[in-house]
């Protein structure tokens, strides 16, 4: 790599923190035979830079900008096209709309039907996808070098010629509308869309799946289709994002002979939606009759990405049950046995965003693991984390960076998330220092602020009746059954 | 150190058509320590972490009766600290300086892995040895009770409460009879599970965990010279263990149709279609990977036109070949759409295999096929870990860490001939195992004879 395209952030800072001790290993020694004491754990090496990928800017002919980041490690290449709306904008009643977009762009082209695509990608071996999220649609590319052109022909095809043809619109809605019924299979699923639900009610996007519902797949018609497409695809409305073994000058004529002439359009206004309060803590059960395990989704809604409490989330939540070694997990499974894992997370959006707990564990402990969770989460509100603790969390964020950056599809993953939140190109370069300077006391204030036990969603979808009356005498709040007429289809 | 022993990444690409072959080579550098552990060493600065991956040469294949799951809850008490690493510490200490880290098992290898900025190589090889050499001191009643209970959640989790969970369990059970080692699940048995003992911790740890029985891979951004100087002082001392003896019995050969029916709680009938086939690394091996990519790898595939466009009869259609070390299987997992009867699926199946038993593919299937597994070998090495643990596997299995080159050229030999030749040899209609899943209480969407 050419280091002159590098700027690097220094590790110092972070090394400070180390929670690492003992022997220097500076006395380095060929002679192996020398005794040494095996109780001693080595201490780190010295310290590293990391260099973070550097983003060159420009824009083609149309206005159509571009991020690029040369990675020269393997003759790869990998594309994604953002387009920055995503299910939130779905039209009232047709959740699921972008999702069905993004899902119909290689099922047909004005040149082309989707076999003739499948087997242009393929011929050459290159990976493509297209999908939505909350914020974002997305059409990816991986595909080796010397195919870039036959794959980007492809690639820029899909993005901007789709036709929806009915027909393969009938066979993908039918499809679609399998895979809702298979959530019934899904003790998690069923779990999770019981909590969106209650927690944002019917007339916020998040209260309904990004996937939509058996009611709005059945209701969404071509022309709803091609309206989200030319409201939303449209190249003031998107950034191409080009990570891999190519340079700017080589990347400009090929992206402006494709995607020079798109047109640009009228992007509508983002709505704002009102959230339901949550009076008091309540149990609501979903019933998957002789489960061997109770699912617990536990939580509330929360910060958007854009929060002044963002940071101090990341590192409450880490101590928490961001990872193996958090709270949670070491109190439920390492102590307890009770589970193969829990976990909590923070999910920040653009316009919005919840926070859950979350654990499968074996149906008789449903009431104690309940009770577990509740203390771990009270007790980060009313007691100081240790030093120890706090170290280990900021070391174990910032430190993860330089294996997040490794490859061209994490990067141009890392940089789309940035672009739709609004974050600045060199977001990182700071992201350390912003996480070491997070206190003690900032950790207490922000889970006081964001984790609130009384006015909390538990939602557990278990064997109702082996697990309603231990609930019940918890006296942890009401116990409401969440019927099927009540699921999200 | 001199530099030139520094191994690099190679990459050259040579095109010979139009649609290329690729020369794909993961330089590195392989030798012994006195005890018989292994050591690959693979430079590659691309980023600035390194991983450390090591493969012992030991699974579920190993177990004893009344013992099935005992290899992978051993995997488990590998966490559990060992004489100079506390209870987790080992996930603690990665964790706390941002890296990643896991271990798996299966019938035939366990695999132990972490990734962490480069300057924390030595701890990473002063936590693995410790638990290779001095494991056994840390073992207590509390914790092996504590990962049990761990265990048997685990298959709660991913067998019992999972749709179709229970499905690959009961297959085996019949495909493999009773005394082979495939026989039986890599998860075990809960009754097993309750059996196990700390005695049993000493027998296996002292049967396989021997340095002579593992490989180490140390793969990344780190010096060599340097890392040799540590892994000979941290793993140098640890005795090695006594030759390992793997069972091997004869290849099992189905000499009947075994056609069976399992109810589950789930909304779509699934049918599997099971047939015995080879072990890795055998000559008709790649073949049948071609095979199961013509079958139903994307959308111009053989199912997806048959199944699920021209006729939606199936939600998804995959088959494929399984290879172990010492069997293999060819498999196909077929789910139903909504309520349809799965003697229609079978049918179709049928139909299928018969075409391609009698005619061979076109010329541009097998590019499409090929052409996607030579792409998925240069995307497959993108990231350390995978690369790692790549290198790792073609030495457990080939005895040469590099075998990427030589593994794609077994792709690109193969010919339509081939495919059409194993799909004869293989998919016999006669023997084989057909499961049938069916929501429950509908036991009349089974695929009846």
């Amino acid at each position: 790599m050419n280091k002159t395209l590098l700027y690097t952030v220094n590790f110092l800072l972070l090394m400070i923190f180390s929670a690492c001790s003992g022997a220097d290993y500076g006395s380095k020694t060929a002679d192996s035979s020398r005794p040494f004491d095996r109780t001693i754990q080595p201490a780190e090496g010295s310290l590293l830079n990391l260099a973070l990928p550097v983003i060159q800017n420009f824009s083609l002919s149309n206005g159509l900008e571009v991020k690029l980041v040369e990675h020269h490690e393997l003759p790869v290449v990998d594309i994604r096209l953002v387009i920055k709306s995503g299910s939130f904008v779905d039209p009232a009643g047709k959740a699921g709309t972008a999702s069905f977009t993004a899902d119909m762009l290689d099922e047909g082209t004005t040149t082309r039907d989707a076999f003739e695509i499948a087997d242009a990608k393929d011929y050459v071996g290159a990976r493509l996808g297209s999908g939505s999220g909350w914020d974002g649609s997305f059409v990816t590319l991986s595909t080796l070098k010397k195919h870039l052109d036959t794959s980007m022909e492809i690639f820029a095809d899909i993005s901007l010629n789709p036709t929806f043809p009915t027909k393969d619109m009938e066979k993908i809605r039918e499809r679609r509308l399998t895979r809702i019924l298979q959530r019934k299979d899904q003790p998690i699923t069923l779990a999770a869309l019981a909590f969106a639900e209650l927690v944002y009610g019917d007339s916020h996007p998040y209260g309904t799946p990004t996937t939509g519902t058996e009611e709005s797949i059945k209701s969404i018609t071509q022309s709803d289709l091609k309206n989200y497409y030319s409201t939303y695809y449209k190249s003031n409305n998107a950034t191409l994002i080009v990570v891999g073994d190519v340079t700017e000058s080589e990347m400009l004529p090929i992206l402006e002979k494709y995607f020079g002439s798109w047109e640009s359009g009228m992007i509508p206004e983002t709505m704002n939606y009102d959230i339901p309060e949550i009076s008091e803590t309540a149990f609501y059960l979903v019933d998957k009759p002789d489960a061997a395990q109770s699912y617990l989704y536990f939580g509330h809604n929360s910060i958007s990405r854009a929060s002044e409490n963002y940071i101090n989330s990341v590192v409450m939540n880490m101590i928490l049950g961001g990872q193996f070694s958090a709270r949670l997990n070491l109190n439920l499974r390492e102590d307890k046995g009770y589970t193969y894992g829990a976990r909590s997370s923070f999910s920040a959006r653009r316009s919005g965003g919840s926070f859950s707990a979350r654990a499968s564990v074996k149906t008789d402990v449903t009431d104690s693991s309940i009770v577990e969770f509740l203390y771990e989460l009270r007790r980060i509100r009313s007691e100081h984390v240790t030093l120890e603790e706090l170290e280990h969390a900021k070391k174990s964020i910032v430190q993860r960076l330089p294996s997040t950056f490794e490859t061209p599809s994490q990067i141009a993953g890392i940089i789309g998330s940035q672009l739709l939140n609004d974050l600045p190109d060199d977001y990182y370069s700071t992201y350390g220092e912003k996480i070491q300077a997070v206190t003690m006391q900032d950790v207490m204030v922000t889970a006081q602020k964001l984790i609130d036990p009384e006015h909390m969603t538990l939602v557990i979808s278990g064997d109702i009746a082996q697990v309603k009356e231990a609930i019940e005498s918890l006296n942890e709040g009401n116990v409401n059954i969440v019927g099927e007429e009540t699921m999200p289809e | 150190m001199n530099k030139k022993l520094n191994a690099t990444l190679l990459f050259v690409l040579i095109s010979l058509s139009t649609v290329a072959v690729g020369q794909i080579s993961v330089e590195n550098e392989m030798y012994k320590l006195d005890n018989g552990l292994t050591v690959i060493l693979h430079n590659d600065s691309s980023a600035p972490i390194v991983t450390v991956n090591i493969w012992y040469h030991t699974g579920s294949k190993d177990e004893k009766p009344g013992r099935t799951g005992f290899a992978h809850l051993f995997e488990h008490m590998l966490f559990q600290g060992s004489l100079n690493v506390g209870d987790d510490e080992h996930f603690i200490l990665i964790q706390g300086v941002g890296g990643s880290l896991n271990g798996s098992t299966n019938s035939d290898r366990t695999n132990y892995y972490e990734t962490t900025p480069s300057n924390y190589l030595e701890m990473l090889l002063w936590l693995e040895s410790d638990r290779m050499g001095w494991l056994l001191p840390a073992m207590t009643e509390k914790k092996l009770d504590n990962q049990r209970d761990v265990v048997k959640n685990e298959r709660r989790q991913s067998y019992e409460n999972r749709p179709y969970g229970l499905a690959w369990e009961n297959i085996y059970f019949k495909l493999y009879p009773e005394e082979h080692p495939y026989h039986w699940s890599t998860i075990g048995s809960m009754e097993d599970l309750s059996a196990a003992s700390l005695d049993d911790i000493k027998d296996f740890f002292q049967s396989y965990y021997g340095p002579n029985n593992a490989s180490l891979v140390i793969a990344g951004d780190f010096d060599s010279g340097q890392a040799k100087v540590w892994v000979e002082k941290y793993f140098g001392e640890i005795p090695s263990g006594p030759e390992v003896v793997h069972p091997n019995p004869d290849m099992p050969v189905l000499t009947e149709e075994v056609r069976f029916m399992m109810e589950d709680k789930v909304q779509l009938p699934r049918i599997y279609f099971v047939w015995n086939s080879v072990s890795r690394f055998d000559e008709d091996e790649a073949a049948l990977d071609v095979l199961g990519e013509v079958l139903s790898s994307g959308k111009n595939s053989r199912f997806y036109r048959a199944m699920i466009y021209d006729n939606p009869i199936a939600q998804d259609a995959a088959a494929f070949q399984f290879s172990r070390e010492i069997a293999g299987s060819f498999e196909m997992e077929i789910t139903a759409t909504p309520e349809t009867n799965l003697s229609v699926i079978e049918k179709v199946v049928w139909e299928e295999v018969e075409k391609i038993q009698n005619e061979l593919p076109t010329e541009r299937e097998m590019r499409r096929a090929i052409n996607s597994i030579e792409a998925s070998f240069v995307f497959g090495i993108q990231s350390i870990g995978r690369k790692a643990d790549r290198l790792n596997s073609y030495y457990t299995w080939t005895g040469v860490p590099d075998g990427f080159e030589k593994d794609l050229s077994r792709f690109s030999n193969v010919t339509a001939e081939d495919v059409q030749r194993v799909a004869n040899k293989y998919l016999d209609k006669n023997n084989l195992i057909i499961l049938s899943v069916v929501p429950e209480g509908k036991p009349e969407l089974q695929a009846s004879k």
